[in-house]
């Protein structure tokens, strides 16, 4: 029998059946206690990491921010200068200090490996050298190349300054070459980093990491009433299945593909129950809500509001307008023309497809109580067709000879996974890349205001008789309340980032708290979560609701309304309506 | 006339069949050959594709994680952001040509 996301094997449905709560709920029920958990992780976060500001943090933002500011009235193009302040500003982050790299370092996936899965896990000091050595003469190559292309673009510069900047042609040369010494730097940055190998050995931390989560989530089990040592036991065997799954994601070739570790759980996970079977002993710890409404949670904080307006009114249209249309479109189509016997199951490819993949589809099928199954097909067809669009996307756009602005915006607003739309951005080159970095991560804030429509929704309208009215007290009884924590994070952490301002929230709050500490917490939640999907789901179960196809063409006809949709509003919002702030990406 | 070990085994009138109790794990097998035969095997070739091949090599010489799923999780984000923010809020006024 399948079960909802939001409702656990052993619990019962009385807040739905008898709408009744207690005071008890706040501990012993657990869409409480994961907003607790959840709660306890970014306090911790913010009480390490916002009181260990970088040295002359303040000073050095207004320093550089005076030269930027200098630099862009001196001079009609981006000048040496203007390059440099902005990249020292970049620098200035407090995942840098060393108590941060520990922090990332402890809580770390298994690294990058080809054809011996050990290497995910440990690195000897001679391999990491070899690995070193192999990366120096390109390197080297490519250091020379960019110390070349900075002789070059001080040359242009300097002929431009001594004609006051007011000569076009040698401006124009002066920013290409400085472009282009942009560029080899960019390279020679990312080969250093080839060249940085360092020893590991995650056997230790990750066997560290197990113990503190099997003993974090235990002590949640015991204070909802549920045997804190059987979950313990259990807990060791769902998180090996995580990290299988994190080391079959960081393969060489899978990762090209984009196949991530949420698939590669439910695989490994669904691989064991459906042939020699989910151990008995293992079963009290597969508990995929408790996993991902804590991770959600974590989740929330990540949601920041303040980065809607990162690119102006043009981003707001192609992500906060498209987004919406597309989502409510394809769910009226998959009910009314496809007659999909699943609600949930439609609004979750629906939001997967239209939002942002994985992240939304967890997010909205944990708001819509969905069943596991209906999660595991909803990220099965997002990974698959995001492979496809990956690569396609950026051959087409190329092939048109489309604009870098135009492709970018339509890839970060089509292509589901976020990882998969860095690779095609920046495959048509850097302002495609910003643009649709900026256009997706809009988008992913979208998921908060996504999943509390949803739960809002499906409380009020589909979760009742039809025709009968609901009152808003059987509305609250009805309602997954981790979603509250999960808008909650998202109001405090967005406020905090608007308070901060967007230079020191970014150094503090986003390359600290979130990006060093609780990000990586959450990933391997979802770890757990989908480890517990494929650990609890069984092949036939999941074959039924592919019958008929329909999800596949509702997926293929949304998406198809998505492309279209996405690309006419980013021509008239980038070129009709903004084209000054086209000129300026 | 089943043995005297193989009574201690299975239970009184369940049949011996060792060829039965060890599909689960021949399954299992099988399972994982499947997932290794995609891994070393069809992926890689995929991979010969000439726009597979290109943004194979891209995605590793760029470092990007491709199999990201939320904007935290990738610094290439961060990156283009604060790249894009720097353009808008302190680049110089470039009117549209």
């Amino acid at each position: 029998m399948s079960e909802s996301l939001s409702q656990g094997p052993n619990q019962e449905n009385l807040a739905i059946d008898i709408a009744k709560s207690s005071f008890s709920d706040l501990w012993k029920k657990e869409d409480y206690l994961a907003i607790w958990l959840g709660f306890i992780i970014l306090v911790v976060g913010l009480a390490i990491f916002l009181p260990r500001p970088p040295a002359n943090m303040n000073d050095d933002f207004v320093k550089f921010n005076s030269i930027l500011k200098q630099e862009a009235s001196r001079a009609p193009f981006k000048t040496i200068a203007w390059h440099e302040a902005s990249e020292a500003k970049k620098k200035i982050r407090v995942s840098d200090q060393p108590f941060a790299k520990s922090i990332k370092d402890f809580f770390a996936a298994p690294g990058e490996w080809n054809t011996n899965p050990v290497d995910a896990l440990f690195m000897s000091a001679t391999a990491a050298e070899e690995k070193n050595q192999k990366g120096l003469p390109l390197f080297n190559e490519l250091k020379a190349a960019a110390a070349a292309a900075l002789t070059a673009a001080r040359a242009s510069e300097e002929a431009a300054a001594n004609a006051q900047f007011t000569d076009a042609a040698l401006n124009d040369k002066a920013g290409a070459d400085i472009a282009a010494w942009q560029k080899a730097a960019a390279k020679a940055s990312k080969a250093k980093a080839k060249t940085a190998n360092k020893p590991y050995n995650r056997f230790g931390s990750l066997a560290g990491l197990a113990f503190i989560l099997a003993l974090f989530f235990g002590i949640g089990m015991r204070i909802m009433g549920k045997p804190f040592g059987k979950f313990f036991v259990g807990f060791f065997f769902v998180f090996i299945i995580a990290v299988l799954a994190y080391t079959a994601e960081v393969q060489q070739t899978m990762k090209t593909y984009g196949f991530g570790f949420p698939l590669w759980a439910i695989v490994f996970g669904m691989l064991i129950s459906n042939t020699v079977g989910t151990p008995e002993w293992v079963k009290p710890a597969v508990q995929t809500e408790y996993y991902i409404k804590t991770g959600l949670v974590l989740l929330g904080a990540e949601v920041l509001f303040g980065k809607i307006l990162a690119i102006g009114l043009p981003g707001i249209f192609v992500a906060w307008v498209v987004t919406p249309i597309v989502l409510t479109c394809t769910y009226w189509f998959g009910q009314r023309i496809l007659k999909f016997p699943s609600k949930t199951l439609n609004i979750t490819i629906s939001a997967d497809m239209s939002v942002c993949g994985v992240s939304a589809a967890i997010a909205t099928a944990s708001a819509c109580r969905a069943k596991k199954e209906e999660l595991t097909l909803a990220v099965g067809l997002s990974m698959v067709f995001t492979a496809v669009m990956m690569v396609a996307m950026p051959a087409f756009i190329k092939a048109v000879g489309m604009p870098e602005v135009l492709g970018g915006a339509w890839i970060g607003g089509t292509i589901d996974a976020t990882g998969a739309v860095a690779a095609a951005g920046a495959f048509l080159g850097d302002r495609a890349l910003y643009v649709a970095a900026t256009v997706k991560m809009i988008q992913n804030v979208l998921i908060g205001i996504i999943a509390f429509a949803v739960a809002v929704y499906w409380c009020a309208r589909v979760d009742c008789q039809p025709g009968t009215h609901v009152s808003w007290f059987e509305i609250w009884h009805r309602f997954p309340k981790f979603v509250l924590g999960f808008i909650a994070a998202s109001i405090i952490f967005s406020m905090l980032d608007g308070q901060l301002g967007k230079d020191v929230s970014g150094a503090m709050m986003e390359q600290g708290v979130i990006r060093s500490f609780t990000r990586l917490l959450r990933e391997w939640f979802f770890a757990l979560a989908f480890a517990s999907i494929g650990l609890a789901t069984n092949f036939r179960e999941l074959a039924k609701y592919f019958k008929g196809g329909k999800p596949l063409i509702l997926y293929v006809c949304g998406q198809s309304f998505n492309l279209a949709l996405t690309l006419l509003m980013a021509y008239v919002m980038f070129y009709l309506v903004f084209p000054e702030i086209t000129a300026r990406i | 006339m089943p043995s005297a070990a193989n009574q201690t085994l299975v239970p009184a009138g369940m049949p011996f069949r060792p060829a039965e109790r060890m599909m689960p794990w021949l399954r299992l097998g099988a399972g994982i050959a499947v997932i290794l035969m995609v891994m070393f095997g069809i992926g890689p070739l995929l991979l010969h594709l000439t726009w597979y091949k290109e943004m194979s090599r891209f995605i590793e010489a760029e470092g990007i994680r491709s199999t990201a799923i939320y904007y935290t999780d990738l610094e290439t984000f961060s990156n283009a952001e604060f790249a894009l923010r720097q353009n808008l809020e302190y680049g110089p006024e470039i009117r549209p040509k």
